[in-house]
């Protein structure tokens, strides 16, 4: 036994020796390109290596964050999840749902923070998406104001019910085959107070993907408006919408929802516990019943105002801090071959690739980061098509913020088979959703419709590989 | 008295292990612990934990074939006991949760919480649900068909296939089918004293094996019902025996496991995902989610072990997991190379403040623990206005927050480079 002790022992050594040389070299992880991490540093890369798409892929926390904020995130979560309840009730914290309401929790609409969809038979109640009001001019009914609530506390009233059922259309390709499209109709009914505005009409519109948000706001403002020039120049007509920032009581770039109507996070958040869950804030301090709903005024308030300050705060924090994930297949042939068709149709023009963050005013996890959410955050005319009554600040009925795509190719393992593209979920497909592509974004639709069936395939990969 | 080759090879194994740890410190100027010996004690201490977790679900399966086989105020007593028994070392593996996505991912099926318990079984007149969850009154134990999200599914026969499918096929996560909680709901049945003493009081004839004592809690019931409770318990905790047994698997020492690939990886994102995932169930978790939420939101839903109230065992045993997990130690096992030992040898002063908060943070959790073994379980402790049960908790949540600030510091010691998520791909 005793040479082969000794043996072993002679082995060992060196083999020690060599670790401590050497102990632990380079970390694994391959060195990605930028565009494969979308977030930059802040992008999650697929915790299942063998299921690169999941259904939390849009639920992870920026990557960088350091452990000690992310207890912070961690409590924005929970009040991003559980559900609200309607006031007086034991927990002081979760109560002030309503009266009139959308959603009990953000994440009801925001489905595993990726999108909602509209109901998927006519007879569904409304539950991942909500219908704004407008009159001709753009103003809200003086009813039911800005918003429909079809749910309502017990004892009140909803303000109507809802039917979304669907009319088709044909669109055809340069090779004459033909894409079957759908677009929403919108039926309301047992209005609670009586008949709304003649002239108001419907918008369903879908809850967006909550993915790298305080990213984009970290974009300088006015690298945002310079692309208007520039633009300009290349055909296009990008304009920013300027809207009321109502914290600081001054005007600012619209930046998030639909119509970029909103200056930051916070700010939208804030709009959608008004509006969507019923929730008063410091900065929203009113119910959302108009003075024609004398009796919503009338029940009992969840505190003055019903979101706590620690609480908006760290829902606030989760909101900005949700992570794009990384790419899958960035470098595969198909996927490049798409990415360039991409850009020399068109469709870059308004989704512009990348952007590099500036210093975000609270979060040094966001700031100075390459990102690639392929937006340029303006609204363009995108044709009738898609136009709707909704007229927010300078956004007319035609317009619509270009959509970022990062987490693209996640969109139905999170949320679900109902959960479609565009503002109110219309597109089953990418392919039906580039078809609905208007107005300025006709010429760059017209040019991938036009290309044989394999050529625009190709494109449906790239953006698949978002 | 023969002696095998197995042992004499693991015997010249042990005296070679040694001559390493001599070796090392020969060649490298006393520096003495390998990265690589740390994570083999992780791996070990792991597969030591899941399986005493799985031993302690099958005690718990004993109990409730004792209950199913002759339900009673002892049956169901002892079957209580036994599932408290099994939160014990269950809640000590949790510390393993992040850092490895393969654990992350199979927590939903074991220890999903909250529960919207109207799925699961009948509920009071005041049950508050998410007025927007459809199948918050769907009660499984009542349907023999039901539909979730979409999904037709046939419960009759309860099996362990409907189980998981009803709980994957809603959206909705509060939808809860399988698991410690939905056992526990089970066992107790809704706690019905809000932020006041007293857990559920689920009577033993929602059991019964007789028509005229089946009950459905204060009424009546129908046999069927106490025959489909019996059934669904007895799938339950065979579906968390199943589970528990695959992942001690996960983390055994045999080659190709999840944990000996950790073992045998990179040490440096070996060590980045076990301090990623220390200092995430100390600081994101346990701090946060379960600790600083509750006590913000007042709420008794907001408990985890909420049906049994013995909430406050559970956050003792996460935070001693994680200290487990760091000093390389749990109950009687001490494991050669540690976190401890690696912070020793790299901060001297920064191994002793991490001593110290884990000190700090095992006093603050024993005080909560200690409270609720004394009749102030941790849902009295968050009621609104308490405000001694308030500080109780905020002195865990202040030691845990310290303790996540040390292990970040740890990890820049070790030039780690960040204790991120993504360094869990290997």
């Amino acid at each position: 036994m005793r040479w082969r002790l000794a043996l072993c022992a002679a082995l060992l050594m060196l083999a020690g020796c060599e670790r401590q040389a050497d102990p632990q070299a380079a970390p694994a992880e391959a060195e990605l390109p930028s565009k494969a991490l979308p977030g930059g540093q802040t992008s999650f890369i697929a915790r299942n290596p063998l299921t690169a798409l999941s259904v939390g892929s849009f639920s992870q926390a920026s990557a960088n964050l350091p452990s000690s904020a992310r207890g912070q995130f961690a409590v924005g979560n929970s009040f991003f999840t559980q559900p609200w309840v309607s006031a007086p009730a034991s927990t002081a914290a979760r109560d002030g749902l309503g009266p009139l309401f959308n959603a009990a929790a953000c994440q009801d609409c925001h489905i595993h923070d990726g999108r909602g969809h509209p109901p998927a038979t006519p007879d569904e109640p409304l539950r991942a998406a909500v219908i704004r009001l407008s009159r001709a001019d753009g103003s809200p009914d003086p009813t039911y104001g800005s918003q429909l609530q079809p749910m309502a506390v017990p004892g009140l009233q909803p303000e109507a019910s809802t039917e979304v059922g669907w009319q088709t259309q044909q669109f055809e390709f340069g090779d004459g085959t033909t894409l079957e499209l759908r677009s929403p109709v919108v039926a309301l009914r047992d209005w609670g107070n009586g008949p709304p505005a003649a002239d108001t009409q419907p918008t369903l519109l879908v809850a967006p993907p909550m993915i790298g948000l305080g990213l984009l706001e970290a974009i300088p403002a006015e690298a945002i408006a310079a692309q208007v020039q520039q633009q300009d120049a290349m055909g296009l007509a990008g304009r920013i919408n300027t809207v009321p920032d109502h914290r600081s009581g001054d005007d600012a770039l619209g930046r998030f929802g639909w119509k970029a109507a909103q200056p930051s996070v916070r700010q939208q958040s804030l709009d959608a516990f008004v509006n969507d869950l019923g929730i008063t804030s410091g900065l929203f301090s009113e119910d959302n019943c108009t003075p024609a709903q004398t009796q919503c005024a009338a029940l009992p308030s969840g505190g003055q105002p019903e979101l706590q300050a620690n609480i908006e705060d760290a829902v606030s924090f989760y909101a900005n801090h949700l992570a794009p994930p990384a790419r899958r297949d960035h470098d595969r042939p198909d996927v490049l071959e798409g990415e360039a068709l991409f850009s020399s149709l068109g469709c870059a023009g308004c989704h512009r690739p990348s952007w590099t963050t500036g210093e975000h005013p609270t979060s040094a996890a966001l700031s100075n980061q390459t990102i690639w959410p392929y937006t340029d955050l303006l609204l363009h005319d995108m044709g009738t098509g898609l136009a709707s009554p909704l007229i927010a600040h300078q956004a007319g009925p035609q317009h619509w913020r270009t959509a970022p795509l990062w987490g693209l190719g996640h969109t139905k393992t999170v949320g679900g088979p109902h959960v479609g593209y565009l503002h109110d979920g219309r597109a089953r497909t990418l392919a039906e959703a580039i078809a609905w592509h208007g107005g300025e974004a006709a010429a760059a639709r017209d040019a991938w419709a036009a290309l044989p069936a394999p050529k625009r395939r190709l494109v449906i990969r790239f953006l698949a590989s978002l | 008295m023969t002696v095998s080759t197995q042992t004499l090879l693991k015997r010249s194994r042990l005296a070679a292990s040694s001559l390493l740890a001599a070796s090392l410190l020969a060649c490298s100027g006393g520096s003495t612990i390998d990265p690589q010996a740390v994570l083999a004690g992780y791996r070990t201490l792991a597969h030591a934990g899941y399986t005493d977790a799985y031993k302690a679900a099958e005690a718990l399966q004993a109990a409730i074939a004792k209950l199913d086989a002759s339900p009673s105020p002892a049956t169901l007593a002892a079957a209580r006991e036994a599932w408290r028994a099994a939160r014990r070392p269950y809640s000590r593996t949790e510390a393993l949760r992040f850092g490895n996505w393969f654990v992350d991912d199979w927590e939903t099926r074991v220890n999903a919480w909250p529960i919207d318990e109207g799925f699961i079984d009948y509920v009071a007149d005041g049950y508050v649900a998410s007025p927007t969850n459809p199948e918050a009154r769907l009660n499984l134990i009542a349907a023999d068909r039901v539909t979730i999200g979409g999904q037709n599914l046939n419960t009759e026969p309860m099996r362990r296939i409907v189980l998981e499918q009803a709980q994957a096929s809603s959206n909705i996560e509060a939808n809860v089918a399988t698991g410690y909680h939905a056992i526990e709901f089970m066992l107790w049945g809704q706690d019905l004293y809000g932020t006041q003493p007293g857990a559920g009081e689920r009577p033993w004839t929602d059991f019964a094996h007789d028509a005229e004592t089946c009950t459905d809690g204060p009424a009546a019931g129908p046999l069927r019902h106490c025959e489909r409770r019996r059934a669904f318990l007895r799938e339950l905790v065979e579906l968390l025996r199943r589970d528990l047994l695959d992942m001690a698997g996960k983390w055994g020492p045999q080659s190709g496991s999840f944990g000996d690939r950790l073992v045998e990886g990179d040490p440096k994102v070996g060590l980045r995902r076990m301090l990623f995932g220390l200092a995430t169930m100390s600081g994101d978790e346990l701090a946060g989610e379960r600790m600083q939420v509750a006590l913000l939101a007042n709420a008794p839903e907001d408990e985890q072990d909420c049906f049994s109230d013995d909430t406050h065992n559970s956050l003792l045993g996460n935070a001693l997991g994680v200290e487990a997990f760091y000093f390389g130690r749990m109950g009687a096992q001490d494991m050669p190379a540690s976190l401890a030992d690696l912070a020793q040898q790299t901060d001297a002063e920064l191994a002793k403040a991490l001593e110290l908060a884990f000190a700090r943070t095992r006093r603050a959790m024993q005080a909560i623990a200690d409270a609720g073994d004394n009749g102030r379980p941790f849902d009295t402790l968050i009621a609104p206005g308490n405000d001694e049960g308030a500080a109780l908790i905020q002195a865990g949540i202040t030691a845990l927050r310290a303790q996540t600030r040390l292990l970040e510091q740890l990890g820049d010691a070790l030039e780690l480079g960040g204790l991120n998520p993504n360094a869990q791909i290997n």
